[in-house]
């Protein structure tokens, strides 16, 4: 503990200042389609990941046209 | 190679060349997922659930605390019957004429009647009615020992919600006295520390024993179904909340829930079994006829490099 006080309050509040913006710790959502089962962020994630992997496939590479 | 067919693949490349700063894409990559990292951490956190605690089982599941004690004294608990590494009493998961957990051997050595409920009982050396009932219970033979426990767990499979106090009037000998004990013990929160393995040295964070008990009643189980982490419920690739989980590993948890693994008491060597040979053939696969020709075929990468190909036209076979 500095002189200046007790630092504790002070990280006290900064974690709350910089809780989570999202809060994800609800119940959580699935998707099911006969045995499949998928949770909501797990489906988002895997989309995203092909989202990410066409971006790749189809974006040209930076600077590519001076070459 | 047959001959009069050239191999794309083969010989060295004679097409055009440019310089590429692989460092320079390293750090760029790195910078990107570092700022990406911290921007996600800022909007979502991550998870933080409490640990369950035998306290907490105790307090809030008494019956089923009660009725996994007498299942831990009658030897028919999960922990009880698993077989290697904790004990003999199965030959435990096997492929065919491979007993895998049988050749691993009994490592950690747990008796869950002794180290779960008598042990800790014997601590409660203020008790008199729990340490006479202990006295009872040890001094008789093993097949009255079993008699009582067999005989309560049956009585109180058969109470309105296993309540002990609406069990039928019975020969129980001492097995009462200690599930009530041992619930009161764990009740308190001393349970908790005393199933930590102490043999551990001055930090104990030997959970084995705690969470073999935890395992062995439904309060945990219930706790995972309610999240979806049963494994019958893809639970291996979920997280707790929304919270997105392990995404990659669909592929193992996918053969859990599809028969014969998801009624096979072997599941777990069985899928492990097979998640080995399906890596073998991924390592395998340009070694593979027909599989290793997929990328030729599906010429995906005309597309990664289709102003080359606007220019030189597709490749000569």
């Amino acid at each position: 503990m500095s002189a200046g006080g007790d630092p504790l309050p002070l990280l006290a509040a900064l974690a709350v200042s910089i809780e989570a913006l999202v809060d994800l710790t609800g119940p959580g959502h699935y998707l099911d389609w006969r045995f499949i089962q998928i949770s909501g962020a797990n489906f988002a994630v895997i989309v995203l990941m092909l989202v990410v992997f066409a971006l790749a496939l189809f974006l040209p590479f930076p600077g590519g046209r001076k070459r | 190679m047959t001959a009069g067919r050239v191999d794309p693949a083969a010989g060295d490349w004679r097409g055009p060349r440019r310089p590429y700063d692989l460092v320079k894409e390293f750090i760029v990559a790195l910078v990107a997922v570092s700022l990406l990292t911290v921007v996600l951490a800022l909007l979502f956190s991550s998870p933080n659930e409490k640990g369950v605690t035998l306290e907490q089982w105790a307090q809030k599941a008494p019956n089923d605390f009660i009725a996994t004690t007498v299942s831990e004294l009658a030897g028919t608990s999960t922990s009880a019957s698993y077989g290697p590494p904790y004990n003999h009493s199965s030959t435990g998961q096997q492929i065919g004429p491979l007993h895998l957990q049988k050749w691993a051997g009994v490592r950690i050595p747990v008796d869950p009647a002794r180290d779960f409920v008598i042990s800790p009982l014997r601590t409660m050396t203020a008790d008199a009615a729990v340490q006479a009932a202990v006295r009872r219970y040890e001094a008789a033979p093993a097949a009255q020992q079993d008699q009582w426990a067999g005989a309560y767990a049956d009585a109180l499979s058969k109470a309105p919600e296993g309540d002990p106090a609406q069990v039928a009037a019975g020969d129980y000998g001492p097995v009462p006295a200690m599930a009530s004990g041992l619930l009161g013990l764990a009740q308190s929160g001393a349970l908790d520390s005393q199933l930590v393995n102490a043999g551990t040295g001055f930090y104990q964070a030997d959970y084995t024993k705690p969470l073999l008990f935890l395992a062995d009643g439904g309060y945990l189980a219930d706790l995972a179904q309610a999240q979806h982490l049963s494994g019958n419920q893809w639970g291996m690739m979920n997280e707790t909340g929304n919270f997105p989980g392990q995404p990659w590993l669909w592929l193992y948890t996918f053969w859990y829930q599809v028969r014969p693994f998801s009624t096979s008491t072997n599941a777990d060597a069985l899928v492990w079994g097979l998640m080995m040979l399906l890596s073998l053939a991924l390592v395998l696969v340009p070694f593979i006829p027909g599989v290793r020709s997929i990328p030729r075929r599906l010429p995906l990468y005309r597309l990664v490099w289709r102003s080359y190909y606007r220019e030189h036209g597709a490749p000569r076979r």
